[in-house]
């Protein structure tokens, strides 16, 4: 799973700017702060006999710049984790992981979010696993975003893009009725099309690393609960379920951004 | 502490084996291979079965064993003088920013003393002949404790292609002006990263 923030970032004054405790190590000093590092794969040594913690990812990469960004597309962080076997009546653990990103982030600066990547890896959820009371897991916590001020409802655009798999313009009208029938008001559309521009930030990351190049777009245009990392992990959590009982299976990049509505 | 210069080991390791990976465009997915079937020169990279844990051994680039056994200090007497720093490194994985196999090492002081050690990591990729071979390793290193913004090493590999493999993240911590322990820890996972030479 892959996360890339986008948006300004204001440092903090009081922060070295040479500081040694980069994306990296700031993701990973979280990760484990919260219990969410996997340790179960780690062995050869003295510790072999350790009860190694199952925790809902292994930690890869992590970075305030990337090599392969779109010049001025304003990422500011990225981060990259193997994410554990997703249990049976749980999420991807989008949630968790944006929580992390986001406080890695915050802790380098002021964070100005303007839209976010997700790389889903679609492929590893099991539809058939899922028990009956929990087909799409993260309704059951649906009610986190239920007392919301109103007047935080914000404007989004929400594409999905699966490369080169033909699947998701299928499955497109299929998601919409699917998002429909859900009991859920965290993210209500107003309209949605296939193909079309999207949001045009192009993902940083070479096309072998998922399916791309970018090509099955579907966007969706609607409104959030609030623009939050929170609420944002959460659909994206919603959205790849939904994909998978559709019979998705390959990586699905979604970016969601705040759409200005002024114009 | 990882040596170099030693012969084959037994590893007991967990490995989450359906964990999440992505996969890439065009990649077919590798087979769990059988072992102890194939030559040195027939093997070919794939993906480790269960029972490579304790049979496998490691080769150098030139097909020379490694061991992972030994210790700095060479005595008893020194062994239980010996202090044993953390070693730390993360799953080997594809990495984003190119089409490339990477992992990280670091360490942290445990209950040494010194707040220097020499640092290094290696990936080793899994052989149908049962061998982790080398194939690559980052530069050693002089490092701070990570706690301290220490930082940490990068061995990178570039793939020849990208069928689904085993790799080994290994990292050895020379705690600098200090005997310390032997520890030879490890990360495994199946990466979309192939290397052939």
């Amino acid at each position: 799973m892959f996360a890339a923030l986008y948006g300004e970032l204001v440092p903090h004054a009081w922060r070295d700017p040479e500081s040694k405790l980069d994306a990296y190590e700031l993701f990973h000093q979280r990760s484990l702060a919260m219990g969410w590092l996997d340790d179960r794969n780690a062995g050869g040594g003295s510790e072999d006999r350790m009860r190694r913690a199952p925790g809902l990812w292994g930690m890869n990469d992590a970075g305030w710049n990337h090599p392969l960004a779109v010049p001025g597309a304003k990422l500011i962080s990225w981060f990259q984790v193997e994410v554990s076997a997703v249990a049976d009546d749980r999420p991807l653990p989008v949630q968790p992981f944006l929580r992390c990103a986001e406080d890695a982030t915050a802790s380098a600066g002021t964070l100005n979010l303007s839209a976010v990547q997700v790389l889903l890896p679609v492929q590893g959820l099991d539809p058939s696993s899922r028990p009956p009371y929990a087909p799409v897991p993260s309704i059951g916590t649906v009610h986190w975003f239920a007392e919301r001020d109103p007047r935080s409802r914000a404007p989004v655009e929400v594409c999905l893009d699966s490369g080169q798999d033909r699947s998701n313009p299928v499955v497109a009208q299929q998601l919409k009725d699917r998002l429909g029938h859900l009991d859920q008001k965290v993210f209500e559309y107003t309209s949605y099309d296939v193909g079309g521009e999207g949001t045009g930030i192009s993902p940083p990351f070479d096309d072998s690393f998922w399916n791309g190049p970018a090509a099955q777009r579907v966007t969706f245009r609607g409104e959030l609960a609030e623009w939050s990392l929170d609420a944002i992990g959460w659909l994206a959590e919603v959205l790849a379920d939904c994909v998978a009982r559709l019979g998705g299976h390959s990586p699905i990049v979604l970016t969601i951004s705040a759409r200005d509505t002024r114009s | 502490m990882f040596r170099r210069n030693i012969s084959c080991a037994a590893f007991v390791f967990v490995i989450s084996a359906s964990a999440v990976a992505t996969p890439p465009a065009m990649a077919t997915s590798g087979e769990e291979a059988t072992t102890s079937t194939y030559s040195y020169e027939d093997a070919v990279p794939g993906l480790a079965p269960a029972s490579s844990d304790t049979t496998a051994i490691y080769l150098d680039e030139a097909g020379q064993p490694l061991s992972i056994d030994g210790v700095e200090a060479t005595s008893a007497q020194t062994a239980a003088l010996a202090c044993t720093p953390e070693s730390g490194m993360d799953n080997p994985h594809r990495s984003s920013t190119g089409v490339a196999v990477s992992g990280h090492g670091w360490w942290n002081k445990g209950d040494c003393s010194n707040n220097r050690a020499n640092v290094y990591n290696c990936l080793y990729e899994w052989y149908t002949d049962n061998t982790w071979r080398r194939k690559a390793c980052s530069a050693t290193t002089e490092l701070r404790p990570r706690r301290d913004g220490g930082g940490r090493t990068t061995a990178r590999r570039n793939c020849d292609n990208t069928l689904y493999t085993s790799w080994r993240n290994h990292v050895d911590v020379d705690v600098i002006g200090e005997w310390d322990t032997a520890e030879k820890p490890m990360r495994q996972a199946n990466v979309y990263c192939r290397v052939y030479g």
